[in-house]
């Protein structure tokens, strides 16, 4: 009965929740915020595949949810590249045009 | 029509044309009178008229604002606008060339009159949403003409923070208002026509058999569906930030700024890509059509829409070479932008190849289409060198890249809207105009533009920085050449608004198919019934069957 | 259902109608998405701020609201499932769902109002906050959750309307499978909401 399936996976999507909270305490540092995102995609996923319907969609409404995902990554990704990568030069005085900018040496001043 | 293109059209008449062709009295035009039938019609023809007249108008406002530029540019003082005035004036003419007149032409106006016949359909997969889309356009036209009316905005249309949010003057709301309206009509587009080009295509018009204009715009379409909406959020975002000081772009609480230009650049670098896709899809159908030959490497053209498309999400960061992204950022960013070029330089590669001994005629439109060619080229190949790090830190916000961005979307996509005017007008209204006063404006604008926008590249490789009105003396040569050049491109640009409006009702009456070109559209009667077509098409030929084929350029 | 033109069969016309809707999810998607980037951009540059910023939330609050949205997400669907053969269970089943809905607004209201009396609100708020950062990460709360508060209360009405009229005008099977969708994509920004604002903590 499809009905149900359909309370299972509200089941499932509770549970998913409670693991989520959860590890919002345990002492395991920065893999809290992995754990959570990544929940949150499980969770995500399953909206999408059974109360969504992608389960029975054809490729085409599959292809869709798909290829706006990959281009929401590209701009996450690309603008985590430029903050991640920022600080290795800053105070390094490339941007400001000093004489010797980047230079970590001592050699000449 | 003679091998050189010149017609039936330039002769002396005897005898008047029809005040009403056959054609026009069972066509679209002729299928209700009033307003109402106009203002509710669900027509994507119909539709697409009204798109040409709206487009028109904001074209002509965003020309007020060029004129007043080139002007003030004349001398070296800024004794025509004050320093705010001369702000405003490129901020209307960015905001109106962009979203109110480049975005939606060629799509909204060829893309909706024409897809549905290029495919053997009815309409579009959502009429109703379609009417929606124009509705939308002028409403946010309002807003743009309030600003307008009330003195503008200093921002230019790139919305920077934290001017915009925080330090700017101006009714900066009613701009952001505007913008954001307007993007919601390009949104219900690109789902119309991604949904129309997977459930309305004719039987047996399979993916292969599609017209190049048709690849064009589903490309188009998918970035219009997906880069949007981005648009739209950094709007309210700036909005917010205006209205309840709600910002996360604020200096002074630790936002950063360049997170906006992300945001921003995210969308309008596919911007332009639904600015230019469009008219590559338009030269495509032209080149095939002048050289009455099947263009060369079909799948090589067609993919390489999509790649443009695909490709062109990527590389936003060239905006930002020197505003304080990381240089490895832009590393990345410069790499993918240089790759970005290759499936334009397909296209281009394919054209030529398509021409090679083609009987190639000389109509208006065709000669739009060389032009586009050549001037494409050089936007092109300065955007190339722009891509590159080493060279942009140095002409960034100068000229330079001004007249990159001009050859692209002046000499590229508003020569492609020219050009489609050209070729299908008869096809829209049912009449032939004048050939020789086509060519002469082809010519002017030709002329004009490269008078206009090569002087510009020099000023901004000698250092000239862009939306600066007061400038040292040494600039004013080539400044004074750029704005003669833009006098006689506007003069190319009023040329076709008369003899257009004249063809209308005393052009020769047009033919199905005018220029012998390939294509369902031109199948039909000029202008098409209500129905586009009588009967559904079965379709069993390949695309561009012309006469001459690909190899017989070949040896 | 009715075929209208320019489809030639009602299947192709359903087709289209569900690719519309899912390309219009889409561009909702890329809508929030590019608030979470920004929300990524503030994480990358100001963690500490941000985690102890994210601290201030009230997580159960927030969690009770996820439990809330993704029950009447289960509502919707049941109710969309038991469309043409059980038009009742499809209205209570809608109802059920706008109620929590309702109900999500009522939970976030309350939490506006303790956000509002600790001074956390923009405009009313400088002196209570440790850093700028905090400060942007709050302003980012409540636009998102504004935001999303925004199109969770279209939903509800656009779910009200359709169980409401159902005796009298029922919907079509186009309308019933939107409005669904619409639903479950509000939800699921909801799950991404919840993770990216309250469990950031440090």
């Amino acid at each position: 009965m499809r009905a149900r399936s359909l309370v299972l996976v509200w089941l499932a999507l509770l549970l998913l929740l409670a693991l989520s909270v959860g590890a919002t305490f345990l002492p395991i540092g920065g893999w809290r915020h992995g754990i959570s995102i990544g929940v949150g995609f499980v969770k995500a996923g399953l909206v999408l595949w059974f109360f969504m319907k992608l389960r029975t969609a054809g490729g085409l409404a599959r292809l869709s949810v798909l290829g706006t995902l990959l281009f929401l990554m590209a701009l996450i990704l690309l603008v985590w590249i430029d903050y991640a990568s920022r600080s290795s030069y800053r105070g390094s005085g490339i941007m400001t045009g000093e004489p010797n900018a980047g230079s970590t040496s001592t050699h000449f001043s | 029509m003679n091998a050189s293109g010149e017609g039936l059209h330039d002769a002396p008449r005897e005898v008047d044309p029809p005040r009403r062709t056959p054609a026009e009295a069972s066509s679209y035009i002729a299928d209700g009178y009033s307003l109402r039938s106009w203002f509710v019609t669900t027509d994507h023809k119909r539709v697409a008229v009204l798109y040409l007249v709206s487009i028109t108008a904001f074209f002509f406002i965003g020309a007020c604002a060029a004129a007043l530029i080139r002007l003030e540019l004349l001398t070296p003082a800024g004794d025509l606008l004050t320093n705010e005035g001369y702000n405003r004036a490129f901020t209307l003419h960015g905001v109106v060339m962009i979203w109110f007149f480049l975005i939606p032409s060629i799509p909204n106006v060829f893309g909706n009159f024409l897809l549905p016949l290029m495919i053997g359909a009815r309409d579009l997969a959502f009429p109703r949403l379609n009417l929606l889309s124009w509705y939308i356009y002028v409403f946010a036209g309002l807003f743009t003409l309030y600003v307008l009316l009330t003195g503008g905005v200093d921002t230019g249309w790139t919305f920077y923070t934290p001017l915009s949010s925080t330090y700017a003057n101006g009714h900066v709301m009613a701009a952001l208002t505007a913008v954001f309206i307007v993007g919601w009509s390009s949104i219900l587009t690109g789902i119309n026509f991604i949904v129309t080009v997977h459930k309305l295509r004719a039987p047996g018009m399979t993916w292969g058999r599609l017209p190049l204009f048709v690849w064009a715009h589903y490309a188009t379409a998918l970035i219009l569906v997906l880069a949007t909406p981005v648009l739209t959020i950094t709007l309210i975002l700036i909005a917010l930030e205006r209205l309840l000081g709600i910002g996360i772009f604020d200096p002074s609480l630790g936002g950063d700024p360049l997170l906006f230009q992300h945001l921003f650049w995210f969308y309008s670098h596919p911007a332009v890509y639904i600015m230019v896709l469009p008219a590559l899809g338009v030269v495509s159908e032209l080149v095939a059509a002048a050289a009455r030959k099947k263009i060369f490497g079909y799948w090589f053209v067609a993919y390489s829409s999509i790649a443009i498309a695909v490709i062109g999400f990527f590389v936003w960061g060239h905006h930002m070479f020197v505003s304080g992204q990381s240089m490895y950022a832009s590393t990345i960013f410069s790499f993918l932008s240089l790759l970005v070029a290759v499936p334009s330089a397909i296209k281009v590669y394919n054209w030529t190849a398509t021409l090679y001994k083609g009987s190639i005629a000389l109509n208006a439109a065709f000669l739009f289409a060389m032009g586009f060619i050549g001037l494409f080229v050089l936007g092109g190949l300065s955007g190339l060198m722009l891509a590159m790090l080493a060279i942009d830190v140095h002409v960034h916000d100068t000229y330079f890249v001004v007249a990159h961005f001009h050859y692209i979307m002046v000499g590229g996509a508003v020569t492609a809207f020219l050009g489609a005017v050209h070729f299908w007008w008869p096809k829209m209204f049912g009449r032939m105009y004048n050939e020789t006063w086509g060519r002469i404006s082809a010519a002017l604008i030709f002329l004009g533009f490269n008078l206009t926008f090569f002087p510009q590249f020099l000023l901004g490789y000698l250092g000239m920085p862009r939306r600066y009105h007061v400038y040292p003396p040494e600039f004013q040569a080539l400044h004074v050449l750029s704005s003669s050049g833009a006098f006689i491109l506007g003069l190319g640009y009023g040329l076709p608004l008369i003899y257009l409006f004249y063809s209308l009702r005393h052009g020769d009456p047009a033919e199905p198919n005018p220029w012998g070109a390939t294509g369902l559209e031109w199948t039909v009667p000029s202008p098409p019934p209500t129905h586009n077509f009588e009967e559904v098409p079965r379709v069993e030929n390949e695309p561009y069957d012309y006469a001459l084929r690909h190899d017989e350029s070949i040896g | 259902m009715q075929r209208h033109e320019p489809y030639p069969t009602l299947e192709r016309q359903r087709e289209a109608d569900q690719l519309g809707m899912m390309l219009f999810l889409g561009s909702e998607i890329m809508l929030f998405g590019a608030l979470f980037a920004a929300a990524f951009g503030l994480f990358l540059q100001h963690t500490p701020d941000v985690e102890a910023a994210s601290g201030r939330l009230n997580l159960w609050l927030g969690g009770a609201n996820t439990i809330i949205l993704l029950t009447s997400s289960v509502f919707v669907a049941l109710g969309a499932e038991a469309r043409g053969r059980r038009p009742r269970r499809l209205v209570a089943c809608f109802l059920a769902a706008a109620l929590l809905g309702i109900l999500f607004l009522a939970v976030k209201a309350l939490e506006y109002a303790r956000e509002y009396d600790e001074g956390l609100m923009p405009g009313t708020a400088h002196a209570h906050f440790a850093s700028g950062p905090q400060q942007l990460f709050m302003n980012l709360y409540f636009a998102a959750t504004g935001l999303h508060a925004v199109h969770l209360t279209l939903g509800v009405v656009l779910l009200l309307v359709l169980a409401l009229r159902e005796r009298w005008r029922p919907a079509t099977a186009a309308a019933i499978e939107n409005a669904a969708l619409y639903w479950h994509l509000v939800d699921v920004i909801w799950i991404f909401l919840y993770p990216v604002l309250y469990l950031t903590r440090g």
